[in-house]
């Protein structure tokens, strides 16, 4: 059997053999340019009980983040700096293939990408949360899932934790400081809370390549049958914050066609973000 | 416990005994599943995916006369107050284990056999009662994917807080009641498939809460058929009209 | 005439009871079952009333191929003898060499030694072809009939060229209609050549602004399968006027 088709049900193989007839001709199952994205819709505190929560819709992609807040002890090299663990899960509802169980390489790679177009984003301010330096951080908890799978999970899911981060309430650090006696005996759930604010709006833009032809938000099937992919993280600032080459190869000039895209669909999105009213920028 | 004259008990989110959470069903929420639903329940929010029936791997566990049904229960990370780590823990492996022998009980397994049936729950928010929420919507995931079915399954919980008999036990009334007591029913042939018992409860008071636990059940039914009738309903571009009835 | 639609139209749920006279004749489309001594749905749908029995139309249904179905699949392996087609079954098809060798008029024993089979059907090549058995393990067993009404002999073997919808089976009942009045309007009034397999794959060739007139109809269909009136909304799209008793067509017989 073939690789591409393993795993993959009969409508999916079809649409793979439709799409690569569309994109031979240069025109996308959805009617979409090669450089649209699809329709982004997100919905924030979706999950009440989180911190902070969203729901984004990228086309047929669902993914749902929660960010939570909990004390800790700080890593032995960074003394006085908060940290951050981002964990996401490609659901066994989101396709038929996807499984259940512990995250394959994709799905490891898949929030590992995320983590650094987060974490080297400089979206978290890691000293700000530092409570007492050397003994008490705050542990910043991104945790995600993938309900179904229609490509470009990753463009989705970094949105979903801006989108969650960006709205998110947090415990008091200051009355954490003040009362760290009474607050390590509590849920930190129950601590007054402050709204938690984002130094940086990291945007990442996932770029296919097939036969030549370069076009942005991949659905799975284009994925599926794309020669390369590429995502570039960009900042506010414009600069570059995390790039992961996924599949394939590019030529030298293709990198650069790619990242220039990239960044022009990140500013977009951006705007998008600042017109749904979830960022100010 | 005395049935003669006392004050309504209001409990701490301010309902009655006999009063469910606010509650809502949406069937065929997911595009590539071949059955989906949600439910909420009070804070609950669970969706359910349904793949299937489709040849079961490895080929010599399969059943020669019936289908196998795999069900797993999950909770995501951030539904519970305290951030739970994505690895299975036991009471997950427990619950997807009590939820797929119910389901066993409605699914008529010997149309396929062979064949497998997956079944996934995903708790994205939690507060109390998750399994009997999540049956319910795993029965109306089953019926959006075409499966054939005996009668719908249909789940509530009941439980004694502060002495009294309740429905529908929220996360803080578990947390600090006397007794919980999910169960689950096929609502037309009147059976019961899942039932479990936490807690301490006299034969009377188990009497008292398992009808309690029924009568929100069968709430619950109604709201089940509403969310199945409204896939058809919305195809139809013609209302059904209330009452007609081929009997 | 929609008022009689109405009351005819009883949506159902599984586990509900149901009276009156059952088809149990169409063993493969039967959504009752009998516990005791009633008969219960088991499946979400619509009853109808077809002359003094009942009917269960599913929203739903689990695709069971059959003997006879035209099916269109797409080769996904090679076996020894043929190839493996998917037909978005539960099971995967077979079609084998020798079948293929016989269609193409060749009177030659397979040899798997001399025989490519790539060469004939590549992995990923649309195949029409009809269901001739189920065997043992459940694998639907494809031929290429050499003489059969209804199937166009271009509509068999590899498929080149073509658009593709994939809907769910249980709407290829209402894509063809009562009597294959549905598909007979769609396709006399396409230019391009439209081809539907049982198994929900619909193929059409021709123009791409054609094709998306053809997908802007068959999901009208499909979003409102059980509403009357239906087909005279497809033929306002097709640009058609249309008598009284197509209009009334409230049938969603299986071809």
């Amino acid at each position: 059997m073939s690789k591409e088709f393993k795993g993959k049900t009969l409508a999916e193989i079809l649409r793979i053999e439709q799409t690569r007839n569309y994109l031979m001709k240069g025109i996308r199952e959805d009617g979409r340019s090669m450089w649209d994205y699809r329709e982004i819709k997100i919905e924030v505190g979706t999950v009440e009980k989180a911190f902070g929560s969203s729901t984004v819709y990228l086309g047929d992609t669902v993914v749902v983040t929660g960010v939570n807040f909990e004390l800790g002890t700080p890593f032995q090299d960074s003394p006085d700096s908060a940290i951050l663990l981002v964990e996401g899960e490609i659901l066994p509802t989101a396709s038929f293939e996807a499984e259940a169980g512990p995250p394959d390489e994709y799905e490891i790679e898949m929030s590992r990408v995320v983590d650094r177009s987060l974490r080297e984003s400089g979206i978290i301010d890691f000293k700000k949360y530092a409570i007492i330096p050397g003994e008490t951080v705050l542990k910043i908890f991104i945790d995600f899932n993938i309900l179904n799978d229609d490509g470009n999970i990753i463009d989705a899911a970094v949105l979903g934790a801006v989108s969650a981060l960006a709205t998110a309430d947090m415990p008091d650090i200051n009355y954490i400081r003040d009362n760290i006696d009474e607050v390590s005996n509590i849920n930190i759930k129950e601590v007054p809370r402050t709204k938690f604010s984002i130094e940086e709006i990291p945007i990442a833009n996932t770029i296919a390549l097939y036969n030549g032809k370069m076009f942005v938000d991949p659905t799975a099937p284009e994925e599926e049958i794309a020669n390369s992919l590429i995502t570039f993280t960009h900042l506010a600032t414009g600069e570059i914050c995390s790039i992961q080459l996924l599949k394939g190869s590019l030529s030298y000039e293709e990198v650069f066609t790619a990242l220039d895209k990239a960044y022009e669909k990140s500013v977009e999105i951006r705007d998008k973000l600042s017109e749904m009213g979830i960022i100010k920028l | 416990m005395n049935n003669g004259e006392r004050e309504e008990f209001i409990r701490v989110d301010g309902r009655k005994p006999d009063e469910l959470r606010k509650y809502s069903i949406r069937a065929g929420i997911l595009k590539n599943a071949d059955g989906s639903a949600e439910i909420k329940l009070g804070k609950n929010w669970i969706v359910v995916g349904v793949y299937g029936p489709k040849e079961h791997f490895p080929k010599f566990e399969a059943l020669q006369d019936r289908a196998i049904i795999n069900c797993r229960y999950h909770m995501a990370p951030y539904s519970t107050t305290e951030r739970k780590s994505p690895k299975p823990s036991r009471r997950e492996i427990e619950l997807s284990k009590v939820i797929r022998t119910a389901l066993e009980q409605a699914v008529i397994l010997e149309k396929f056999p062979e064949m497998s049936i997956d079944i996934f729950i995903e708790v994205l928010q939690a507060e109390g009662s998750t399994r009997v929420a999540s049956i319910t919507a795993a029965s109306v995931a089953l019926a959006e994917a075409g499966i054939p079915l005996r009668d719908m399954i249909v789940g509530c919980s009941a439980g004694k807080v502060n002495g009294q008999i309740v429905v529908d036990v929220g996360e803080a009334e578990d947390k600090d009641g006397e007794a919980d007591l999910p169960i689950a029913v096929m609502p037309n042939l009147k059976r019961v498939v899942l039932l479990q018992m936490d807690g301490k409860l006299t034969h009377e008071e188990f009497k008292r809460a398992f009808e309690i636990a029924l009568k929100g059940a069968y709430e619950l039914y109604e709201e089940q058929k509403k969310a199945l009738k409204k896939l058809i309903e919305e195809m139809s571009l013609v209302q059904e009209q209330e009452g007609d009835e081929d009997e | 005439m929609e008022e009689e639609d109405k009351r005819k139209m009883r949506i159902v749920t599984p586990g509900e009871k149901i009276s009156g006279r059952i088809n149990l004749r169409r063993t493969d489309n039967n959504f009752f079952i009998k516990i005791g001594n009633s008969m219960i749905a088991t499946n979400l749908g619509v009853l109808k009333k077809t002359g003094s029995s009942l009917d269960l139309i599913p929203y739903k249904s689990v695709y069971t191929p059959r003997r006879d179905d035209y099916v269109i699949g797409v080769v996904i392996g090679y076996a020894a003898n043929g190839w493996i087609v998917d037909i978005g079954a539960s099971t995967k098809a077979f079609l084998s060499a020798q079948e293929l060798i016989r269609w193409e008029g060749d009177a030659q024993r397979f040899d798997p030694k001399k025989y490519e089979l790539s060469e004939h059907f590549k992995i990923g090549d649309l195949v029409g072809a009809v269901i001739i058995d189920i065997n043992a393990q459940s694998h639907p067993i494809l031929s290429l009939p050499s003489e059969k009404q209804g199937i166009n002999k271009k509509h068999l073997g590899k498929l080149n060229g073509y658009f593709i919808i994939k809907v769910h089976t249980t709407k290829i009942p209402r894509i063809i209609g009562r009597k294959g009045s549905m598909i007979k309007m769609i396709k006399e009034n396409m230019r391009g050549d439209v081809i539907v397999g049982q198994n929900g794959v619909i193929l059409y060739k021709g123009n791409y602004e054609d094709f998306l007139l053809l997908k802007k109809i068959i999901k009208t269909i499909i979003s409102n399968t059980f509403a009357p009136g239906l087909t005279g909304k497809i033929a306002q799209m097709l640009g058609v006027t249309v008598t009284e008793e197509v209009n009334n067509n409230r049938g969603v017989e299986h071809e």
